[in-house]
């Protein structure tokens, strides 16, 4: 029998989250942050200035014009577009090939984070909510899935009954682990320590009304809104597929209708399917 | 054997015996599928919404986004690829939901309804379908055959 603290204490033992993305977003926070130390900071690390100006030259992060450098790239897209390529990248390398807890394999599980973190921003423009880490928060919101999938792995039939006899995919984990992926992703934020809200995100993104710090209930509720359209479109199924709550508090909150989410849906598809492929690219290399 | 995918927002239609036309999870979205017995013409569209006003500018550049848009453009194709009107048949599956929403999130009863009233206003009638829950589906068609399965959780049915 697998217990919680069996869980916990493998979290300890998780690489560190990379250097380079928290450096930078140190740097991002500090009121007189420098664009050269922010530049500098990437030039360390050679893979990731080339996987950014790939992610740079996309339409969804780009601009009409061929970038071949750091300082262009941070010049025309601003330093929070480049850092939450960075957070894009850096998650691309930590993914395995398969979450097999889940039954998702990482392009799918990539797609469904990509498609969580363009709803979750889309969702801030035209509710007019300024959230600085939605897009990052939006990506990361499901590390907790990293470290729950290889204990669920050890017992794929028991997952598959559960989510049978209706339970959703939050129970399940419970049931099995005694644990869920939102209590498992906020030790990993700490542990990686990593902003408050990304770490409220990964704790309450299945019951945003839940969330502890007033603060970060925004971006929360808007990360569960974006989590379930995600699901409803088909972006990222794994084996627990729609089995999955929505908060009407979170709906109310942002006086969601049927017909925003049908535009959201629309206006956010083709900037998840080209995000989706350029992954693709970085991680076949 | 070929095996052509349709993704999301889009549709394709074949003739050739070796094609399987297949999608992968559709959510709420909704698969048509079409097929000819006699001429072996087989056609599969992937719609993610029931209505084009919802976004006019990607309807123009993306049709099958929508059921209005994108069901008129399978059944011309179908056509033109020999496909009769009197000897096919439809199928349809996918149409999903959330386990636990007030609703708000059922778009694949949207997705559903509007497809129901095109037939009916159209006189065609379906054959065959696998609709609704709160379940993802895959569906695979066979071109020589007109074997349609359609998966999800690990089970397969054929419809
Ligand atoms: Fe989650
Ligand atoms: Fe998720």
């Amino acid at each position: 029998m697998i217990s919680r603290d069996d869980i916990t204490r493998n979290i300890e033992s998780l690489p560190a989250f990379s250097q380079t993305s928290l450096k930078l977003s140190h740097i991002l926070q500090k009121p007189d942050f420098s664009l050269s130390e922010f530049e500098e900071t990437i030039s360390y690390d050679p893979s990731l200035v080339a996987n950014l100006l790939k992610l740079a030259n996309s339409s969804y992060f780009g601009i009409p014009r061929k970038i071949n450098n750091i300082k262009l790239a941070i010049n025309l897209l601003g330093a929070k577009r480049v850092f939450e390529a960075a957070i894009a990248n850096e998650l691309g390398k930590i993914l395995p090939p398969v979450l097999k807890g889940y039954q998702i394999s990482s392009t799918d599980f990539w797609k469904h984070c990509a498609a969580v973190a363009i709803i979750a921003t889309n969702i801030a423009k035209e509710k007019d909510h300024s959230a600085e880490m939605i897009f990052t928060a939006g990506l990361l919101h499901d590390l907790g899935k990293l470290v729950v999938s290889t204990y669920l792995e050890q017992n794929p039939s028991q997952m598959t009954q559960l989510i049978e006899t209706n339970l959703t995919e939050t129970e399940v984990e419970q049931k099995m682990l005694g644990i869920d992926h939102c209590e498992v992703g906020e030790l990993i934020c700490k542990k990686w320590k990593l902003t408050s809200d990304i770490s409220e995100v990964n704790r309450y993104h299945h019951n945003p009304e839940d969330t502890v710090d007033e603060s970060s209930r925004n971006i929360v509720a808007m990360v569960h809104i974006a989590d379930s359209l995600s699901h409803t479109m088909g972006m990222g199924s794994d084996v627990a597929e729609l089995m999955r709550s929505v908060s009407p508090w979170a709906l109310a909150r942002f006086n969601m209708k049927t017909h925003d989410l049908e535009r959201l849906a629309s206006e956010s598809l083709d900037d998840i399917l080209e995000l989706s492929e350029i992954f693709n690219e970085i991680r076949s290399k | 054997m070929s095996s052509i995918t349709v993704q999301i927002a889009d549709y394709k239609v074949s003739s050739s015996p070796e094609d399987t036309i297949i999608t992968y999870a559709l959510g709420s979205c909704i698969a048509v599928i079409l097929y000819d017995p006699v001429s072996k013409v087989g056609g599969m569209i992937h719609y993610m919404l029931p209505l084009s006003k919802t976004s006019p500018e990607k309807a123009a550049v993306k049709p099958a986004m929508f059921a209005d848009t994108g069901i008129p453009l399978l059944f011309q194709e179908f056509y033109k690829a020999g496909g009769n009107k009197n000897t096919m048949t439809i199928r349809v599956t996918g149409g999903g939901k959330l386990y636990e929403d007030n609703g708000t999130f059922d778009i694949g009863k949207r997705n559903y309804t509007i497809l129901r009233k095109m037939l009916w206003k159209n006189g065609y009638s379906i054959l065959a379908e696998d609709v609704g829950d709160s379940k993802s589906r895959t569906a695979k068609l066979e071109i020589s055959t007109g074997k349609l399965l359609v998966k999800s959780r690990g089970e397969e049915i054929e419809l």
